[in-house]
């Protein structure tokens, strides 16, 4: 019973706790829907073409009156944008948090680690050396071809950074993003081989994946990248309660009868297949898998049953928002999106540095 | 019933960690492991847990191989307490006891076990506390209220075992005892109990049964009052007779009191 | 009577637009140009007015830069360049990424995108087709006929001129090494037509290059654009530079510097650029 003043005198039970905590991690997840919708709508209704909300919204139902500019705007290029703003958003959030989770370090992020670089690196080999070392891997793997490369590059980085972190000693931070620095340096070393024997057009494609952007996506080149992303974000939170367990420690976790090495290879795979997707379709879009997760704890915990899909919402989110200035800040022309959440994520990151100095160095 | 290790060997490069160590641990009782830094404790302790395979004899449990046995299926027989290592990331007390769940998945329908495990190690005030924030003694206790919801998740039959390595170690006196009574209580309801621990008076006070360990092989084991003799003491520990003579004579009075 | 005038202009305007329906055969109203080369041969076909918006290269002439400009010309945005509301796209080889091209072209504008080679065949060509584009026939034809004169005329005199010029041209890779132009580049079209000689011809393309190894082939002159002329610190500093200091353009201080646009687009000033950049290779020397 609560006493005049309003407090407790004894402890609340656990299942007071929980259903507290269940609440609350509700209300986290509904308000991050809603804002993403509202976001996602924002998208669609706010550009440099003007376009009424009415006439943005009537676009998307099909209908059987001449198409206008308007709907050709919102179907041909904020829709498929949109849709690649919550793919994209929602698996770097997801793969941040669950990169952290492998690492039991709060720093590690798709970008710092290197596994977006090595990703950039397989879509660039793709684009360079696959049309004359690998024509029939292009022709076989069609609008694939990049997303698999982009894979094959990101999961070649992240075990590298895996095994380096390893030998180096047991999760240490410091150990873990000098991997990162030295798997970024060798992947933009490669690059920039790659940019020195490239041809014009290929150049140009190289430069366009240092700076993210969601601005190339149509409709024949989104489906395939999406449908990995979704893949990859689904079968990621049902790794949730292992990785929970995994917190405690490696041993630990075996102790609670967590397969360990599966789930490894497990978030190993599908981060490499998330973020190679991600990659191939928009560059380099930093700091969104450290940013989402890290608000996430802060606001309802560690469990990752909250964290991988609060951080799947909430990238999605501040992927969208980071559109909106990119589209709208300079127009009619466009910033690339990467340098606005590296410009907002790389301060992010020096504070989270202060902030974790004590625990991880 | 029961897990043993018979004649077992640990290799680590060319050091012998432990040598041919014969250990039953049986439902029912409360062991608990004495020796001096190195001797090997930790070690046996890690292979009776499935941590480490031995280069040479068995390890069983209920006769089978531990080997055969999945993560999972241990881990609905067997609960370990290691020395406390950091976390990074903030869970609140309740949901580190919670992690005992893992092995049962949704087969768990009541948290009656952990709500007794918090309460058993005297955790109700610090429930919703971060984990991330406790001192080294209270993430001792929660990890050992883990352990036990675990186990009492797993129920009573077929027995299971509990493994502490130093539960004690950053515990003051209250809690030392609040811990040993946890893995005494366990015993005496038909689970089986091992301890790692460097308090002899404490040792003396709850074993049913010692093992001495020194320099990886196991000198002896049996009940305490034939066991901790002031020359055993002198010996394991490498310290002079008169020494362990005088602190064998507080114990005993002590225990007497 | 200044009132009276605008009230004047204004009705002469309104009768104006009331005719407009009847003119709309005359073609695309809001072009919008992609490519410094593309903006200028608009303008030399005196048609900038029917302009409504430009790429970040486009800067010439002045005037064009009071436009929206819809940013890089490799790194368009799709909506952006709708947002002009435009009727027809003019878009150089260089316009990209060909995704947002593609995005352009699902939303019902056309484009046309120009070949480019760095020739003068090719630059008569994009007159063509973009008189065609703007339906002014005639007046393109007659830009053509003006052009093919003068920029043979332009060789004729670079022909007299004396001496083959060895010239290392450099382009700034932002922050990064120098690079320098090898064969099938604007910059080598541009020595070979000014008469000189290209010291990076057994590269292709733009490559980064050790300025000591290009300072080892001699070069008589050092072009540059320039940006980069600012960046190397200016004449000075390229005088100076370590690795270029001994080599005969530094010592006779031949640096020559000049908008991209004007030099290695191979836009409507190209017969005056030929000119220019042929004396300059063989006299100027910069303070």
């Amino acid at each position: 019973m609560t006493s005049a003043a309003g407090v407790r005198t004894e402890p609340p039970t656990l299942a007071e706790l929980r259903a507290a905590q269940d609440r609350s991690r509700r209300v986290l997840l509904a308000v991050l829907l809603v804002g993403m919708v509202a976001a996602a709508i924002a998208e669609l209704v706010i550009g440099p073409a003007k376009i009424s909300v009415y006439d943005a919204l009537m676009a998307l139902w099909p209908s059987s009156e001449p198409a206008t500019q308007a709907s050709e705007i919102v179907q041909a290029i904020r829709l498929p944008r949109l849709l690649l703003a919550l793919c994209v958003g929602a698996t770097l959030g997801v793969c941040g948090a669950a990169l952290q989770g492998l690492f039991r370090n709060p720093l590690a992020d798709p970008t710092i680690i290197g596994v977006s670089g090595g990703g950039v690196l397989g879509a660039g080999l793709v684009i360079v050396a696959g049309k004359t070392l690998a024509p029939g891997f292009l022709a076989v793997a069609g609008l694939f071809a990049l997303p698999l490369g982009a894979f094959a590059g990101s999961m070649i980085a992240i075990i590298a950074v895996y095994g380096m972190s390893r030998i180096s000693g047991l999760a240490s931070g410091s150990a873990l993003i000098l991997a990162g620095i030295a798997i970024n340096a060798i992947c933009d070393g490669a690059l920039g081989y790659l940019n020195f024997i490239a041809f014009d057009d290929q150049l140009r494609e190289l430069v366009f994946w240092r700076l993210g952007s969601l601005g190339r996506v149509t409709w024949t080149s989104l489906p395939p990248a999406a449908v990995l992303m979704v893949i990859s974000v689904l079968l990621m939170l049902r790794v949730a309660p292992s990785l929970n367990v995994y917190l405690l420690g490696e041993r630990e976790a075996v102790h609670l009868g967590v397969n360990v090495e599966r789930m490894k290879r497990v978030i190993i795979l599908l981060v490499a297949l998330g973020v190679g997707s991600a990659v191939a379709l928009t560059g380099l879009i930093g700091f969104i898998g450290l940013a989402a997760p890290h608000i996430i704890r802060l606001f309802a915990g560690a469990d990752h049953r909250i964290v991988l899909p609060g951080s799947a919402l909430l990238g999605a989110l501040l992927i969208l928002c980071a559109d909106l200035i990119a589209r709208t800040a300079v127009a009619p022309a466009e910033l690339p999106i990467g340098l606005l959440t590296s410009a907002l994520g790389g301060p992010f990151f020096l504070w989270m540095l202060m902030r974790y100095r004590r625990e991880l160095f | 019933m029961a897990m043993e290790l018979k004649r077992v060997t640990v290799i680590a490069g060319r050091a012998r960690l432990i040598q041919d160590v014969s250990l039953t641990l049986a439902p029912g009782k409360l062991t608990i492991i004495l020796g001096a830094n190195g001797a090997g404790k930790s070690t046996a302790l890690n292979v009776l847990a499935g941590d480490l395979r031995p280069a040479e004899g068995e390890v069983l449990l209920d006769g089978r191989p531990l080997a055969a046995f999945s993560a999972r299926e241990l881990a609905t027989r067997r609960a370990v307490v290691l020395q406390h290592a950091p976390m990074n990331f903030a869970l609140c007390v309740h949901e580190v006891v919670a992690l005992a769940r893992a092995p049962f998945g949704s087969a768990v329908r009541s948290d009656h076990a952990e709500e007794r495990a918090i309460r058993t190690m005297e955790l109700t005030a610090l429930a919703a506390r971060d984990y991330s924030t406790l001192s080294g003694g209270e993430r001792q206790r929660a990890q050992i209220a883990r352990a036990l919801a675990q186990l009492w998740h797993a129920g009573d039959t077929p027995p299971t075992y509990l493994m502490m390595d130093e539960p004690t170690a950053h515990l003051d006196l209250k809690h030392q005892i609040t811990a040993l009574e946890a893995a005494r209580h366990f015993a005496d309801a038909g689970g089986g109990a091992l301890c790692i621990l460097h308090d002899i008076a404490l040792a003396r006070e709850f074993a049913d049964e010692i093992v001495l360990m020194k320099e990886g092989r196991l000198i002896a084991s049996g009940p305490a009052a034939a066991l901790l003799t002031p020359a055993a003491i002198a010996d394991i520990y490498g310290i002079s007779d008169s020494r362990a003579r005088r602190l064998a004579a507080a114990w005993t009075e002590g225990a007497g009191i | 009577m200044n009132q009276m005038l605008r009230f004047c202009l204004l009705i002469a305007s309104l009768a104006l637009l009331a005719t407009a329906p009847a003119r709309a055969e005359d073609g695309p109203k809001r072009v919008v140009a992609l490519g410094s080369e593309i903006t200028e041969i608009v303008d030399a076909l005196g048609e900038t007015k029917r302009l409504v918006g430009r790429d970040s290269t486009s800067l010439y002439p002045p005037e064009v830069t009071a436009l929206p400009d819809v940013g890089y010309v490799r790194q368009l945005g799709a909506e952006g360049v709708l947002s002009l509301r435009p009727d027809l796209i003019l878009a150089s080889a260089t316009a990209g990424p060909p995704e947002v091209l593609a995005q352009i072209r699902s939303a019902g504008v056309p484009i046309v995108q120009l070949s480019e080679a760095f020739t003068l065949d090719s630059l008569l060509k994009k007159v063509a087709d973009i008189a065609k584009a703007l339906q002014v026939e005639a007046r393109g034809a007659e830009l053509s006929e003006k052009l093919r004169r003068d920029t043979q005329e332009a060789e004729a005199a670079v022909a007299k001129m004396e001496g083959h010029p060895k010239v290392l041209f450099i382009i700034a890779a932002a922050g990064g090494a120098p690079m320098a132009a090898g064969r099938q580049t604007g910059a080598d079209a541009m020595i070979a037509l000014a008469g000189g000689e290209n010291v990076f011809a057994e590269h292709t393309g733009y490559k980064a290059v050790s300025l000591e190894a290009a300072a080892a082939a001699a070069p008589d002159a050092i072009a540059m654009m320039a940006h980069t002329l600012d960046n190397m610190g200016g004449a000075t500093g390229v005088a100076t530079n370590p690795a270029l200091k001994l080599t005969p353009a530094a010592k006779t201080r031949r640096i020559v510097a000049r908008e991209g646009g004007y030099l290695l687009a191979f836009g409507p000033r190209l017969p005056q650029a030929i000119t220019d950049f042929a004396k300059a290779i063989r006299s100027e020397a910069a303070q």
